[in-house]
């Protein structure tokens, strides 16, 4: 292995592990999985990252092998927002959302609905393109937005819920 | 257009990105934004939420040690890799450059995968070089070698033994022998290896590899000097009924200490099993696959 296989890995670690952990810790909601979860990914591109076409786009293989690892691990079904949300839903108090930490705000997205988790996650952490996270997760660019829409209106119900309740 | 479909659209344009580069119709819904003060009043808080909430999560720090970790992964698997590829005479594929990002800095963990990725080429056949290398080193090694028979090689065996509950009798004895500036020769190394691994001899001790590698009762095969970016390693095969175990054993004093922790790392690579760890100041590495296979 050359001198250059290993400088495009810590490149390629250095780059993008933050933002494939924070990913990861809005899917998992739970810092030992993300932290397996990102080890997985780079593991395996270190392994089979050769294997990748010449010219294939990187960061959208490692966030879609990432969600891809996430699923296969998800064993149990993840609980049903609740349903009749309005088309638009005001944001939440301003203060309610500046009182959140990090971890707090990422522990909205296990309300979720499963379908918008991902692309609402990437929408925020805005490290891909409309058309990164669409390759990224196997999904029309269209579906996306459709996702990222209904996502916000969940996320903002929930927020809205939780700042009433406190 | 209207507000309402305006909003739509605008609602999709992520945080940091207003314009919403990748929105069809942003462009249009913006301009509407900008004419209509009810609208755009909407739109200031929407910015405002999807800001906040978005630097909410960019404030996620992942573990201080994970990027380590992760590079002592990668540098576990490239050494497997390469180490594979020698043994099958095989070529490794590259990975893809990564062309596009910025020459990252120096880090602490340079080193480690540095020394890990040797910068000769790959699966070359042995060259003179090579050749007078080894003979620089056999003739350097006669000299220690008996110097450290006489004086050092007695008294570090029986402390070896002495501390074979710390971590393991195999792991200390191996330790042992990685302290030597230049590798003992193979017959000694062979048989006082097989002395070591007969359980006769060390009755049940504790597995550095775990319970699956078995190395009690195991037949030393080889055992190897070689000379990676110029740090010395030592290198034994051994065979543990249907699996041969290459063990590979580094000095981590040839490392800065806070690169290498006492953890243990696994993976599979190219079907060998690669599990590293380090303790007693070495870091150890083995690749371990079934006898039978290709």
């Amino acid at each position: 292995m050359s001198r250059t296989q290993s400088l495009n890995f810590k490149k390629l670690v250095e780059n993008h592990f933050t933002g494939l952990y924070r990913f990861a810790y809005c899917l998992a909601n739970d810092e030992q999985t993300a932290c397996d979860l990102t080890q997985h990914t780079f593991f395996l591109y270190a392994n089979k990252g050769a294997l990748l076409r010449e010219g294939a786009k990187i960061k959208p293989w490692l966030y879609a092998t990432l969600y891809s690892e996430f699923l296969r691990q998800r064993t149990a079904p993840h609980p049903e927002a609740p349903g009749g949300l309005p088309a638009t839903a005001p944001p939440p108090v301003p203060e309610f959302i500046a009182a959140l930490d990090g971890p707090s705000a990422a522990a909205a997205f296990a309300h979720l609905d499963e379908p918008v988790r991902a692309p609402l996650a990437l929408f925020y952490l805005h490290n891909l393109t409309y058309p990164e996270i669409a390759e990224a997760l196997d999904t029309p660019v269209e579906a996306v937005f459709a996702r990222v829409a209904d996502g916000k209106i969940q996320l903002k119900k929930i927020l809205a819920d939780h700042a009433d309740q406190s | 257009m209207t507000p309402d479909e305006a909003k739509a659209i605008l609602h999709l344009c992520p945080p940091g990105d207003e314009g919403g580069a990748d929105v069809p119709g942003a462009g249009e819904a913006r301009d509407l934004a900008a004419a209509n003060p009810q609208l755009a009043a909407w739109w200031e808080l929407e910015k405002n939420f999807d800001g906040q909430f978005s630097r909410k999560l960019a404030s996620i720090a992942p573990p201080a040690e994970l990027a380590a970790t992760i590079m002592r992964g990668g540098a576990t698997i490239f050494f497997a890799s390469r180490l594979i590829a020698e043994s099958t005479g095989e070529t490794l594929e590259e990975l893809p450059a990564i062309a596009d990002e910025p020459e990252p800095k120096k880090s602490a963990v340079d080193t480690l995968a540095a020394a890990l990725t040797p910068e000769k080429e790959l699966a070359p056949p042995p060259s003179i070089n090579w050749w007078w290398r080894a003979a620089i080193f056999s003739v350097v090694l006669v000299v220690i070698l008996l110097l450290v028979m006489l004086l050092v090689l007695p008294t570090s065996l029986n402390s070896g033994a002495a501390a074979g509950a710390q971590l393991s009798d195999f792991t200390h004895y191996a330790a042992q022998l990685a302290t030597l500036p230049v590798p003992p020769p193979s017959g000694h190394t062979l048989a006082e290896l097989q002395k070591y691994l007969d359980a006769s001899h060390a009755p049940n001790p504790p597995d550095p590899l775990g319970p699956s590698s078995n190395l009690n009762g195991a037949t030393p095969i080889s055992a190897t000097a070689e000379i990676w970016n110029t740090h010395p390693i030592t290198h034994y095969i051994v065979q543990s009924g249907p699996e041969v175990t290459h063990l590979f054993i580094l000095n981590q004093a040839e490392f800065p200490n806070d690169e290498v922790e006492a953890k243990i790392f696994e993976d599979t690579v190219d079907g060998y099993r690669v599990q590293t760890w380090s303790g007693d100041g070495f870091i150890y590495m083995t690749l371990s696959r079934p006898a039978t296979h290709p």
